[in-house]
Formats: structure tokens, C-alpha cells, sequence
């Protein structure tokens, strides 16, 4: 990797002064380090935050919502009874990061602002790979793991955070902290599309980082579900997380998103809106499943994940209010 | 007197030992080549080429030169050379640390003129493709023909006609390749090598720099996986030695990244065929036809076994060696027979489906009536079969409706794991009881330093860790490279020779010396004591004082009767499949094999462990990835280059065949069978559950998906 | 893996040839098996398969100083320009 200066933060305060152009800020490390080796990111800087006390902790509870501290591991995610009883969405999705190791250095901001695994970006042909003569490398290429949604852009990677998927269910806040004092939004917002390669995936100003993210008080019911081929340290192919409401038997609200299909966290309103009003059986819940893989354009090598994506929010949906279906 | 036959009695031998190096190795204290750290060591860094074909026009090491820390460049291609592969070593450099290097390998100027490229198969093979090697990308080999397959065909009760392919898969091996060589003098050279053959790198070295191969010390204490890859000094190795000659002599490690290790350290040649097999309702395979193909990259070695186990009367067979802009083929494990075995397995297995037959029973009824391995093979399956359940447990192909469907299927291999006879353990003894064994064979994980501490142990009456096995030095009495399933039948016999005839040396010297002057053929030695005449007389200990002042030395040389050659065995598969994923679940794996005298049934198990795994990565996760545009491979690492973590491994039953018949053999090596059949009794389990046949391995969601929808059924 | 769209060019189908006699290898060429099977350099090459992988001492490469594969065939003749004998 290319040398850098470091700074050790030991304040929110020191950590943004210190993330000049050029820098990057670094948490649990599990994504940045393995870019900066391979060239991908080479910051002048490199900002640690791991030390910054008042970036880690988990505050609140189900009743009134959550604050999760950006810098708040994985592990101690896990290790909140009130996610786990409240948020099994979210609970789940950390749940199946990584492995014990990465669950123990990796943290919530950074999973939220990792880089896409597109092993073209990863090669060092951005998010966004094109050859010299004009080819898109990913649309002619092998794009088994890439989107089926949003296929007519250029941004064909899938989005990498699986822990944005339940947060976003959750109708979850972040709060970025820079150079000009706090904003908040929705974590969907945390996203956007590059059109170059010289755009960021990402909504954060320089300077910014990630502080918090804010649960809302648990309502209804919520669940993930995740299609993956390993059972160790893997990613999703495809996975969905569900909040749903009710009244009585049936959806009163609903929704859903999905990784593994699109450059952003997909929120699919084919899902919800079929999910709605209806209690949740496996035949709605299949019926909702197809209505997700409506408008999906795969690319040559993943039809697979539509297949994959009915599957997953036929589980999502099944798996919310406890049904397992699959495993009789 | 050198022994014809391994005693029938034995304390040791053919019991459970745990290495000797087992505890050194779990713990990390165990120093691998790529540990050690001499004085003054540089490190050195290799500039690859991004590019899968270009040459190059000019090359600039000026501004690298200047940089902090760097002593040394060595230039691999400069100048109107070709580079061929993502991956083809340009140049390298030695630096004071592994940081400097790498920066000082980016400050080299490298002008390219791209050159087209034939990175996948379908590249190469395309008409008008650009050529890869000249003379054209596509080499057909000898066809093979039999009987008459068309007869055959025309009267058959039923036949298949299939495709199936397998990717190229990589090495990986967990230390990667390299050696770090450093110059003593102006003539001798030591180097620290992960390598499968110290003699081969020792001599690799000496014929590219010029010394005598007796000025050269090869050093392999213990290494961190080879499969086959690891054999000679490599162009790193002798880089090393290069560089470490520039800098006068200061030491200089070059061990590849793990990048490079998957780029250039070799792999496996993929595998594809068009296949027709016809048989008889009562399941005798009458004819096959079969094209097939595979790439080793820039190298040949994608021919593999077809037929494979099976007795085929008619059969014709066509091959074709395809070269592509890619990373070329090393031995790997068993080389072309777990390729084969794909094959022929799925094979027989689809025809079994289409006559309605059982595949234990077809399996059966096709084996090589004039092979001994027919009856090995008809008890392994019987003991397979019941082992994993199969008359309780398995469903006709086809038969199962729900999400989750589970299948078993099996496969058949074969291989051949004799010995070199040409090899020399040496034993020597001294009179402070010190039990030396030497000889210039590594330990690539077979055990190999155990099992000559144990045959030593067996002989002296002692316990293995009294035993000093010294191993891993090119410098020792010749040992056997490891490959081929070659190091234990090639060791085994040398060993047990040396040390009889160093017990009987000593047993000579001491005798006169001893109360009663008993003669020599009077004592024997159990339990850490000298036997008088069968009676306790005193300890090893204290007999070994009397040796005196010159140690008891001998050199081993193999003898008939105490290895052998050729094995079977069998693998079963039980599968979970969910169909609406395309997630496969092993359940359970069972390997049956047959290897003649097991020294120590420990390491044994854990070898054919190893086959398996090994096996099941190639059948559940390993695919070498490469961009068609760029003609880079796009997942050399570990994450996205997916091998099973703890969890995807299941419940693994090993059973040891070994009646008496066949410990008689002999020893037999073992180091490459037990990985051959796991991949296709794989692919058999997936598509004895689903119902179709999954024509690509390995069994990702996305291929057992495609094979659903392919059938309309998903 | 799939297969192309249109048969590739091949050369002549040798189709029962029988193997052409090889003269004495290079004292440069290398496998594996010369290091592991040591009764002799294999060079009847009788076999349904061969899929020996060779490389050069010289170069250390699955090709020679002349820029051209390493193989069995060219390997052991004595026309090839970087050819050496034993």
C-alpha cells in the first residue's frame, strides 16, 4: 500500500479536523485495509477511529428506539438482548457477517460505508468498469454476482452493506457529523448512484463521517433472510429484510428491501404493495415474491437471482411472522 | 540383511501416532521456510504483468534503483520479451524491508505494446483467435479407439448423450510458493524453500548458478502445502539466488503474495466433454464416445483418464489440449484423474437414471473383470454403502417433489502410489542412546517424519519421540521428492531396512561385552530394554554405552516385498439440496480406501481428511475467474475465490480397508487418491436429489439454478 | 466452458498415428515426474493420456529461451535452436 500519515483521533472533534482531501477514516479496518493493499484507495491519510469513545455504544431501547454509535462493533451488536428480541432483522443480518473475527474488529459505520466487493472495483477498474474502447467490463464480463435491477445504468455492482438492508426496513436515521455540524437522514439516503468513476457511492460531504444510526421504536414484526452460497464467511447472493405492520391479521404497512440486486439497497414496493392488506401465508408471500422480480432486467450470467430474489422475499415475508416453511 | 516383509507383529506400526510436529505445527511454533528470518535478510518483491499478453517495449528501473532501501533488481523480462498471462514475472526486487520493495516495484516504468488475447476458452478456441502459442491454441492429442463404438451404439438398450465441464482451479496452497537463498560464499548457496522436493530445488539452483550441487543446502523443515506445484526451484527461487549474489551475499526471500500465488503458482486445467454412453437394461456399458477438452493455461497438461475405472469395450475418444493467455497448469493432486472422474461418473450415473438402474448396481456390473481392484472395489462399495445408508436412504433420480430434497451418489477412482526403489534412509546410533534417522525427503503433510520415526521405534523398542527424524535437507542420504503418492512406499522400506540393520550392528558390537557373552542372535530389544534370551537385561540406555566411542551408522537401501503399487477406493455423498435456492448442504461424506499396510493409521486419516476436503472444494466451491476483456483473473484471493470454511465441511467417515490381503502388499501411498472422487459423487448426490443434472461444477447456487430452470422446474 | 459457436480449426485428426519416436531430451527440459519417478525420464510415453507438465531450466517457464512452448516433441529434438543435449 502507499505510505500514509495516521492519526489517532480521540474525539469526534479531532477524528473531522484531522479527515482532510485525501484522507480516509478508518474503523474496524476490514474493508479499507484490504482496498488500500490492493491499490483500490490510497489515502495520504488514514484517520483511526476505533479510539474515539464517544462513537461506540448502543442507547435506547425497543419502546422508545435504538442509538447505535457508528463505531459500536458487531459483536456488541450481537450482544444486545433488545436487538435481538425487538430487531431480529437487524440482529440476523449481523449475525451472518463475516466470521467471529471480522464480527469482533468490524463496526456498523463501516458496514454502512463500505466499498462495493465488484470484483472489477476491486481490480481496479472502478465501479463503474469500462475498457479503453468503450466496452462496460462488468455488462460484457462475469456479472454473476452483479444487479438485475437498474440494469439500463452504468452502475451495475451490487450494493455491499447487509446490515443497510434491516436498518432500512427499520425506517432507520443516520446522522453524519463534518466540518459543518450534524445532518440527518434516512439510511437509504446514505446512497447514491456514481455515473463516472470519479463519483462516490456514497452521500457523504468530505470530511463527513457516519456518527450514528437511529432504530425507531420496534412496531410490528421484522425478519431477514439471506440466500448465501458458504456457510463460512460469505456474502449474500441475494437477502431481504421485512418490517411489517398489522392490523388484525393483515399488513396494514409494510416494508421491504433487498441486497444483491441493485447498486443501492433495494427497496421494492412490488413486494410491499402485494404484501398489504393481506395476512401473511405462503401464498401471499409468493405472490408478493414474483411481484419483486417484476421490471428485474439480469444481465447475461445472473438470471439466477431472480429466481433467487422470489425465493428470498417469499422467506423474508414467511420468516417475519415465523413461519419457516422451507424447512418441513 | 535387508527385510522382504513387515513384521506381523507389531507395537507401532498400524496404530495411531500423532506427529511428532503436530503440536509445533497447531501452536505456531513450528518455524515454516517462509518464517525464517537469517541475518541481514532482504526481501523481494515481483513486478507481474496486469496484462494477459503484451510485450514489452522498454523497461526503467532508474528512479526504483534510487529508492530508499532497494540493493538489487533483477530484470525477468526486459526488452522485446513476451509476457503471457496476468501474472508473468517482469522483474523483481530485493529491499531492506517488504514495503520498500513493493513501492520500488511500482517506480519501475514498465511501455507495453497489448498484444490480443485468448484468455477464456471461448477466446481461444474462436476462429481467427489470436494465438496463444504458435501452431494454433488448439492441440489435439492421440485419439483414442476401441471395439466398434457405432455397432455398439446401434444395439444398445438405451444410451445418454451429455456435456459436462469443470473450471480451472487453483493452487492455494497456504504458504505460499518461494524460497529465501542466500550465497555463504563465493560457492555455496543455503536456501530455505517451501518446496515438495529439496534434491530437485537443490539441484535446480546449482545447474542456474554454476556451483556444484554439493555446494548447495537446501532447507525444508516443514512447508505449508505443495499438492504438486512445488516442485524445483521455480524462476523465484532462482531469482533469490540471483539477487543474493548481487548483494553480496546477503540473504533475499521471495515468497509470492497471495495474488501472484493464485496468478502463477499454478492450478488445475479445466475440463469439458461431450459424451455418449450406451448401455444394456441389465447395466452393462456397451459403447462411448467422448470429445473433450480442457486448458493449462500457457502449458500442456489437460489430458486426464477416460475411461475412467470402468471396463468400456467399444469406446473412441478424442482430446484436445486448448492454451489460453492464462496462468499455466502444475501437477495437482492426482493430475487429470479427478477430471476424469467427473466424467465418467456423471456419465454412468445419468445413464444409470435413463435405464432405471441402481448406481451402486451399474457401478458393479462394469468393473475390469482382470483387475485385482474388482474385488476391493466390491467390498468398498458394500462397506460404503452401508456406511452411508444407502438402502435406507436412497431415492430413484427424479422421485422427489419437496423444496428440500436430499441424494446420495457416490464414485469410483483409482491411482497409483508405488514407490521409487532407489532411495536411502540412514540410522545411525551412538552410545548416549541417540537414535538418528536422515534422509533427504520433506514432509509436504503426508507424515512422512513420523512414519520413519515409528518403523525406527518399532525396531528399537522405543517410543517415536525417542527417535530424532531428520528430514528436509537436500544435503542427506537421497530421499524421495513428494509426488505421485510416492514418499511413504518410497521411504518406508529404506527406513526399516537401515534400522534392522543398525539393530543388528549393534546387537554385533555390544554382544561380547555383555554379562554371559551371549551371541549377537541371543538379544532382541522391547520396551525401552535390552533382551537377553528373551529376559530383561538392562535398559536401551545403558546397552548403547557399551557402543563406545564410534557410532553405529548404516544406510537403508529399499528391498522387494515391503511396498507395492495401485489402489481403489470409494467415496459416498449425501446432499441437502434447497431447490429454491440452489444452496447445496453436504450432509455427509464417506471415503472408503484401500492402501496396503497403513504405517500410522493417525496421519493416514488425516491425509485422506485432506483428499477430501481438498475434493469438496472442487466440487462445491473452486473456480479460477477471468474477465474475457481484460484477461485478468478476477478473484485471486480468498474471499472471492471461495474454498470451505469449519462450517461447510460435514460429518467425513474414513474407513481404512485393510484385511489382512492387504496389509500384506506392503505400503502404499495415499497422499492422492482420497481427493479424486469427492467432486463427482458430489455432482451425483445433487442430481440423484434434484432430479437433473448439473452440467457444470462446481455446485454453486447459480449452476444448480440454472440446471433447474434448464428443465423448466424451477 | 460452453462450447464455441462454430468448430475450431484443428489440425488433421491424428487419429491412430502412431507416436512419432522422440530423440534425446534437451538437458534443460524439466517435470515432475523426472524428479518424482526416478527409474528414468518416461520418454516411451505409451499411455491413453499424457499430461505431463513441462518447463525449461533455462528459463524457468513452460517456455524456452526461444520464445516457443516447452514440449516433449520440440524438446527432444535436436533442431530446436536452444536445444542442448544431456
Amino acid at each position: 500500500m502507499k505510505a500514509f500519515e495516521y492519526v489517532g483521533a480521540k474525539s469526534v472533534d479531532q477524528a473531522v479536523k484531522a479527515l482532510t482531501s485525501g484522507s480516509a477514516a478508518m474503523a474496524g479496518g476490514t474493508d479499507l485495509i484490504n482496498r488500500m493493499k490492493d491499490y483500490v484507495t490510497s489515502p495520504d491519510r488514514v484517520v483511526y477511529l476505533n479510539d474515539v469513545k464517544e462513537l461506540a455504544g448502543i442507547s435506547g431501547d425497543s419502546g422508545t428506539g435504538l442509538t447505535i454509535l457508528s463505531g459500536t462493533r458487531l459483536s456488541d451488536l450481537l450482544a444486545n438482548d433488545s436487538i435481538k428480541k425487538s430487531y431480529p432483522a437487524l440482529w440476523q443480518t449481523a449475525s451472518e457477517v463475516g466470521t467471529p473475527q471480522i464480527r469482533n474488529m468490524a463496526t456498523i459505520g463501516g458496514n454502512l460505508m463500505q466499498h462495493p466487493r465488484c470484483w472489477y472495483y476491486r481490480s481496479g477498474f472502478g465501479l463503474i468498469p469500462k475498457s479503453s474502447d468503450g466496452k462496460h467490463m462488468l455488462r460484457e464480463g462475469d456479472n454473476r454476482y452483479a444487479s438485475i435491477f437498474m440494469t439500463d445504468g452504468d452502475a451495475l455492482y451490487a450494493h455491499p452493506s447487509s446490515l443497510a438492508i434491516p436498518l432500512i426496513a427499520l425506517g432507520a436515521k443516520a446522522t453524519l457529523i463534518g466540518p459543518d455540524g450534524e445532518r440527518t437522514m434516512d439510511v437509504a439516503e446514505l446512497y447514491k448512484v456514481p455515473t463516472s468513476n470519479t463519483e462516490s457511492p456514497f452521500a457523504s460531504r468530505p470530511g463527513e463521517i457516519l456518527k450514528s444510526v437511529s432504530v425507531p421504536a420496534a412496531a410490528g414484526k421484522n425478519g431477514s433472510f439471506e440466500a448465501r452460497h458458504k456457510q463460512a464467511h460469505d456474502w449474500p447472493l441475494v437477502m431481504a429484510s421485512a418490517s411489517l405492520t398489522f392490523s388484525g391479521d393483515t399488513v396494514s404497512d409494510a416494508r421491504v428491501v433487498v441486497y444483491g440486486v441493485a447498486p443501492l439497497p433495494w427497496r421494492s414496493k412490488a413486494a410491499e404493495e402485494a404484501i398489504k392488506g393481506k395476512s401473511v401465508t405462503l401464498d401471499s408471500a409468493r405472490a408478493a415474491g414474483s411481484a419483486a422480480a417484476e421490471g428485474a432486467k439480469p444481465l447475461s450470467m445472473n438470471g439466477y437471482k431472480v429466481a433467487m430474489l422470489k425465493t428470498v422475499i417469499t422467506r423474508t415475508l414467511c420468516v417475519t411472522v415465523g413461519n419457516r416453511y422451507w424447512e418441513v | 540383511m535387508a527385510a522382504n516383509s513387515w513384521p506381523e507383529q507389531t507395537k507401532l506400526i498400524n496404530t495411531r501416532i500423532p506427529r511428532l510436529d503436530g503440536i509445533a505445527k497447531a501452536s505456531g511454533k513450528a518455524k515454516y521456510p517462509s518464517d525464517e528470518r537469517p541475518d541481514g535478510m532482504l526481501f523481494g518483491v515481483v513486478l507481474y504483468s496486469l496484462h494477459p499478453h503484451a510485450r514489452i517495449k522498454s523497461l526503467d528501473t532508474t528512479v526504483a534503483e534510487k529508492m530508499a532501501g532497494v540493493k538489487a533488481i533483477e530484470v525477468i523480462a526486459g526488452p522485446g520479451k513476451i509476457v503471457r498471462y496476468h501474472g508473468d514475472d517482469i522483474a523483481i526486487v530485493a529491499a531492506e524491508t517488504e514495503e520498500q520493495a513493493r513501492d520500488a516495484v511500482r517506480a519501475i516504468k514498465v511501455e507495453y505494446e497489448i498484444l490480443p488475447h485468448a484468455a477464456t476458452e471461448l477466446q481461444a478456441m474462436a476462429a481467427n483467435a489470436p494465438e496463444v502459442v504458435k501452431g494454433g491454441n488448439v492441440r489435439k492429442g492421440r485419439a483414442q479407439i476401441t471395439g466398434k463404438p457405432d455397432d455398439a451404439f446401434a444395439k444398445a438398450d438405451g444410451m445418454i448423450e451429455a456435456a459436462y465441464s469443470v473450471p480451472v482451479v487453483t493452487h492455494v496452497c497456504l504458504e505460499t510458493h518461494g524460497l529465501t537463498a542466500r550465497w555463504d560464499d563465493k560457492n555455496h548457496i543455503t536456501a530455505w524453500a517451501s518446496t515438495q522436493a529439496v534434491t530437485a530445488t537443490a539441484n535446480e539452483l546449482a545447474e542456474s548458478n554454476e556451483i556444484p550441487v554439493s555446494n548447495v543446502t537446501v532447507l525444508t523443515e516443514v512447508m505449508g502445502g505443495g499438492f504438486g506445484s512445488k516442485f524445483g526451484a521455480d524462476i523465484w527461487g532462482t531469482s533469490a539466488a540471483r539477487l543474493s549474489k548481487k548483494v553480496n551475499g546477503r540473504p533475499v526471500k521471495i515468497f509470492l503474495d497471495r495474488i501472484q500465488e493464485h496468478l502463477a503458482g499454478g492450478n488445475r486445467p479445466s475440463a469439458s466433454a461431450k459424451i455418449k454412453l450406451a448401455g444394456t437394461k441389465d447395466g452393462k456399458i456397451t459403447a462411448m464416445v467422448a470429445q473433450t477438452h480442457g486448458t493449462g493455461g500457457v502449458a500442456r497438461g489437460a489430458q486426464f483418464p477416460l475411461p475412467y475405472v470402468y471396463s468400456i469395450a467399444n469406446f473412441s475418444r478424442e482430446h484436445s489440449d486448448v492454451f489460453v493467455n492464462g496462468g499455466n497448469a502444475r501437477a495437482m493432486r492426482a493430475p487429470g484423474h479427478p477430471e476424469g472422474c467427473i466424467i465418467m461418473e456423471s456419465a454412468i450415473d445419468d445413464l444409470a437414471a435413463k435405464l432405471g438402474l441402481d448406481p451402486v448396481e451399474i457401478r458393479k456390473a462394469n468393473l475390469a473383470p482382470a483387475d485385482f481392484r474388482t474385488k476391493i472395489y466390491l467390498d468398498e462399495i458394500a462397506i460404503g454403502a452401508e456406511l452411508i445408508g444407502w438402502k435406507q436412504n436412497f431415492k430413484p433420480r427424479g422421485t422427489q417433489k419437496g423444496i428440500m430434497r436430499r441424494g446420495l451418489g457416490l464414485a469410483l477412482h483409482q491411482w497409483g502410489g508405488g514407490g521409487a526403489n532407489d532411495k536411502q534412509v540412514s540410522c545411525t546410533i551412538s552410545s548416549d542412546s541417540t537414535i538418528e534417522l536422515k534422509s533427504a525427503t520433506q514432509d509436504i503433510g503426508t507424515g512422512i517424519r513420523t512414519v520413519l520415526a515409528i518403523i525406527a521405534a518399532e525396531v528399537f523398542g522405543l517410543k517415536p519421540t525417542d527417535i530424532k527424524s531428520n528430514i528436509g535437507n537436500s544435503t542427506f542420504p537421497p530421499g524421495q521428492s513428494s509426488g505421485g503418492s510416492t514418499t511413504t512406499p518410497s521411504m518406508s522400506p529404506p527406513c526399516y531396512n537401515a534400522c534392522l540393520e543398525a539393530r543388528d550392528e549393534l546387537f554385533k558390537k555390544i554382544a561380547p561385552s555383555l554379562p554371559g557373552s551371549p551371541s549377537a542372535t541371543d538379544l532382541s530389544l522391547a520396551d525401552g530394554q535390552l533382551l537377553i534370551k528373551g529376559q530383561p537385561a538392562m535398559s536401551f540406555k545403558d546397552a548403547c554405552r557399551k557402543i563406545g566411542m564410534n557410532s553405529i551408522s548404516t544406510l537403508g537401501k529399499s528391498s522387494p516385498g515391503l511396498a507395492s503399487n495401485g489402489v481403489g477406493g470409494v467415496q459416498f455423498v449425501d446432499v441437502t439440496v434447497d431447490t429454491e435456492t440452489g444452496v447445496v448442504k453436504l450432509n455427509k461424506i464417506v471415503a472408503v480406501q484401500d492402501s496396503g499396510l497403513i504405517i500410522d493409521k493417525l496421519t493416514w486419516e488425516s491425509q485422506v481428511l485432506g483428499g477430501v476436503i481438498g475434493g469438496l472444494n472442487y466440487g462445491m466451491f473452486e473456480e479460477r475467474i477471468v474477465d474475457p476483456t481484460s484477461g485478468r483473473m478476477l478473484n485471486p484471493d480468498m474471499e472471492l475465490y471461495q474454498l470451505a470454511g469449519a462450517s461447510d465441511i460435514p460429518e467425513i467417515i474414513v474407513h481404512a480397508y485393510e484385511p489382512a490381503d492387504q496389509k500384506k502388499r506392503g505400503v502404499i501411498g495415499i497422499g492422492e487418491p482420497p481427493t479424486i472422487g469427492t467432486a463427482a459423487a458430489i455432482g451425483n448426490a445433487v442430481s440423484n436429489a434434484i432430479g437433473v443434472r448439473v452440467t457444470h461444477w462446481p455446485m454453486t447456487p447459480m449452476n444448480v439454478l440454472n440446471a433447474l430452470a434448464q428443465e423448466g422446474k424451477a | 466452458m460452453s462450447q464455441p459457436d462454430q468448430e475450431p480449426t484443428v489440425p488433421e485428426s491424428p487419429e491412430n498415428v502412431p507416436e512419432t519416436p522422440l530423440g534425446p531430451m534437451c538437458r534443460h527440459l524439466r517435470s515432475k515426474g523426472m524428479y518424482v519417478y526416478t527409474d528414468g525420464v518416461d520418454m516411451g510415453f505409451d499411455h491413453d493420456y499424457d499430461n505431463t507438465i513441462y518447463w525449461c531450466l533455462k528459463t524457468m517457464k513452460s517456455f524456452g529461451p526461444d520464445d516457443d512452448m516447452v514440449e516433449k516433441q520440440s524438446c527432444c529434438s535436436t533442431e530446436r535452436a536452444c536445444y542442448q543435449p544431456v
